[in-house]
């Protein structure tokens, strides 16, 4: 934890930092303001950081497994949207979530992936008549297929 | 004259089809309002296709009455899920989730569905006590004095901080800083754009604080396991009766953050999403215990939801007596007023003065619908928190995804909930206070433009003007009363 707690510390001194060396091309007066909070944010950060490196403690490696598999799961989602559109990735990624995850058996699994899909093709589709992304891979095939 | 021009708005609603168009206004608004990501401007611009060919009594309480009970319906799951309906309900979640995971949901909502409900008539009584002076009162603000009051806005950042001020004040400054992400209104500069077409009109706000908050507390759920609620099942109905309760008794409370609400909310552009922080700032500025704040002080969530609801009010204002819209939610509306044969402006407070009292009408007696109606359900809703989260994260994901993906319909849209997602996750581990940063993002470039209009128009010594003056004051003694209550009560991060 105080390594990600340095890590964080860090971070945040690279995001300020980054903000402050990215205004040099700007006109002044795009400059001003954002340079009026990045420099004390950058020092503050900086003794946040110093304050950081000083505490003692070792990570907790499992912990951090454990957010790992997590977030891998949030980014699998990503992904596969990215990728398949929601369309084919809701229900895959539902069904792998509540089985693989959660560890729940088929019944609740496809009950709670039916109820979930219906509520977002109704909703979505139907009522709200909101496009959703269809997919690199089907954007691809349309294009390529002239459709 | 005036009470008789009241009077006739009032019984011009009463009509059983204006009625009727009134409650399936309320419906959708409630609806729309509780899935995260849609928000006021997609109701309106979704509704407005069916105002066609109605007459402008039907068309404005069918319109109005949806949007003036979105944040009612985000107000539930803000409390529930820590992912805010809209992003007005932002503020809700500080308090309001800390509650549902005390087992306290249901005690929850129903402080927040009273508050709102109450909030939204008031707001609505003080837009028909303003509409004999609404023309003095808009004349008296002017860029200086919107940007003291982000300026107030912004160091309310420091009462949101708790017990580790310079990790809050990173925390607003950081919020301040991605709020200039984007093409500079001023210079039209591409700033922080990191190259990328998706940041040039700047992060959109929604993927943001779904990320935040809703993505960082399910990250956080999926390694602790268990359910929302850290406790046992409770008895979700008396919890409601006994947050209704607890917002009449907070009534001095929901009176002053109404006022605080209609006064942000009349001011055109400076962001009606701010009246929900502002109203909150104030609720643990004037608490008795203020370092309770953020852990489910029921104060918070009251004082919140009542602004939400308060500021339609005010944001009528200046849209119906300048054609100014006060929000922009209120600029859609315009367009509906002309497509219902009206047109905002002076006139209509000479020539159609019972219309607008009719809209004040609509939107007292749609905040009551509209609590009514998730109060009914507010006690099955609150059993939600009990459910195992291997069950509840793949829903809560799933529409908070797609909302994201509703900001801009791109791809960018999942990678900054994403992104913002472990920031929050990070940041709530190590204890730095999130709140900040989002108040921060939303209020950063009103303040960066009225600061640039100010200083062409009046000058360097702009903040010398009289009402600038007195917000400035004001602002260095509530900066004063958030040092001195931060050094005495030493409280933990709010988040």
């Amino acid at each position: 934890m105080p390594r990600e707690d340095i890590f964080v510390a860090a971070l945040f001194v690279i995001i300020f930092g980054y903000f402050v060396v990215a205004v040099r091309g700007y006109p002044p007066e795009a400059r001003v303001i954002p340079l009026v909070v990045a420099v004390p944010g950058l020092m503050l950060a900086l003794h946040n950081l110093y304050q950081s490196i000083n505490k003692k403690a070792e990570a907790k490696r499992a912990r951090f497994q454990l957010e790992a598999a997590m977030f891998g799961w949030i980014l699998l989602l990503v992904i596969l949207v990215w990728v398949f559109g929601f369309l084919i990735t809701l229900p895959l990624f539902l069904v792998a979530y509540l089985r693989i995850r959660s560890k729940e058996g088929w019944r609740i699994t496809i009950v709670e992936t039916g109820v979930i899909l219906l509520a977002v093709y109704f909703l979505f589709y139907r009522l709200l008549d909101i496009p959703l992304h269809n997919g690199l891979l089907i954007n691809l095939w349309e294009r390529f297929s002239g459709v | 004259m005036i009470f008789e021009e009241a009077w006739a708005g009032f019984t011009a609603i009463l009509v059983p089809t204006r009625l009727g168009f009134m409650l399936l206004g309320v419906v959708i608004g409630n609806v729309v309002g509780f899935i995260p990501g849609l928000g006021g401007l997609f109701l309106l611009a979704m509704l407005i296709p069916f105002v066609f060919g109605l007459d402008p009594f039907s068309g404005l309480t069918f319109l109005l009455g949806a949007h003036a009970v979105l944040t009612t319906g985000g107000s539930v799951s803000s409390i529930l899920f820590n992912t805010p309906g809209t992003p007005g309900n932002t503020p809700t979640l500080l308090d309001g989730f800390p509650l549902t995971q005390q087992g306290k949901a249901g005690k929850a909502l129903g402080a927040a569905l009273t508050a709102s409900c109450t909030g939204g008539i008031i707001g609505a009584f003080l837009l028909m006590l303003a509409i004999p002076i609404m023309r003095k009162l808009a004349m008296a603000f002017s860029p200086p004095e919107y940007f003291m009051l982000t300026v107030m806005g912004i160091v309310f950042i420091g009462g949101l901080s708790g017990s580790n001020p310079i990790r809050g004040l990173m925390s607003g400054l950081l919020g301040l800083l991605l709020s200039f992400v984007g093409r500079d209104p001023i210079t039209g500069s591409d700033r922080f754009d990191l190259g990328l077409l998706y940041l040039v009109d700047g992060l959109p706000t929604v993927p943001v604080v779904v990320g935040l908050f809703a993505i960082s507390e399910l990250i956080s759920l999926g390694i602790r396991g268990g359910t929302l609620s850290k406790v046992t099942r409770v008895d979700a109905k008396r919890d409601v009766w006994e947050g209704i309760v607890d917002s009449f008794r907070h009534w001095w409370l929901i009176v002053r953050c109404s006022f605080i609400a209609v006064f942000i909310g009349f001011m055109p552009g400076l962001g009606a999403e701010a009246a929900g922080f502002f109203a909150y700032g104030h609720a643990q500025q004037s608490s008795k215990n203020p370092q309770t704040f953020g852990k489910g002080n029921i104060e918070g969530v009251i004082a919140s939801e009542t602004a939400n609801n308060a500021k339609e009010g005010g944001a009528l204002i200046p849209t119906l007596g300048f054609g100014i819209p006060g929000s922009s939610g209120m600029a859609i509306l315009l367009g509906a007023f002309l497509i219902l044969g009206l047109t905002p402006g002076p006139k209509m407070l000479t020539d159609h003065v019972s219309l607008v009292f009719s809209m004040a009408w609509t939107i007292a007696l749609a905040n009551l619908l509209g609590a009514l109606i998730s109060l009914v359900f507010a006690s099955h809703l609150a059993k939600l928190s009990f459910i195992r989260s291997g069950l509840l994260i793949p829903a809560i994901l799933t529409f908070a995804a797609l909302g994201s993906y509703n900001a801009t319909k791109t791809i960018g849209d999942l990678i900054t909930m994403l992104f913002f997602g472990l920031i929050g996750y990070w940041m709530s581990k190590h204890k730095y206070s999130k709140a900040p940063l989002i108040l921060g993002f939303v209020l950063g470039q009103l303040a960066e433009i009225n600061l640039h209009l100010s200083r062409e128009i009046f000058g360097p010594l702009f903040f010398l003007r009289p009402y600038s003056l007195l917000l400035l004051l004001f602002t260095v003694a509530s900066l004063v009363s958030v040092i001195v209550k931060t050094r005495k009560s030493r409280s933990p991060a709010v988040f």
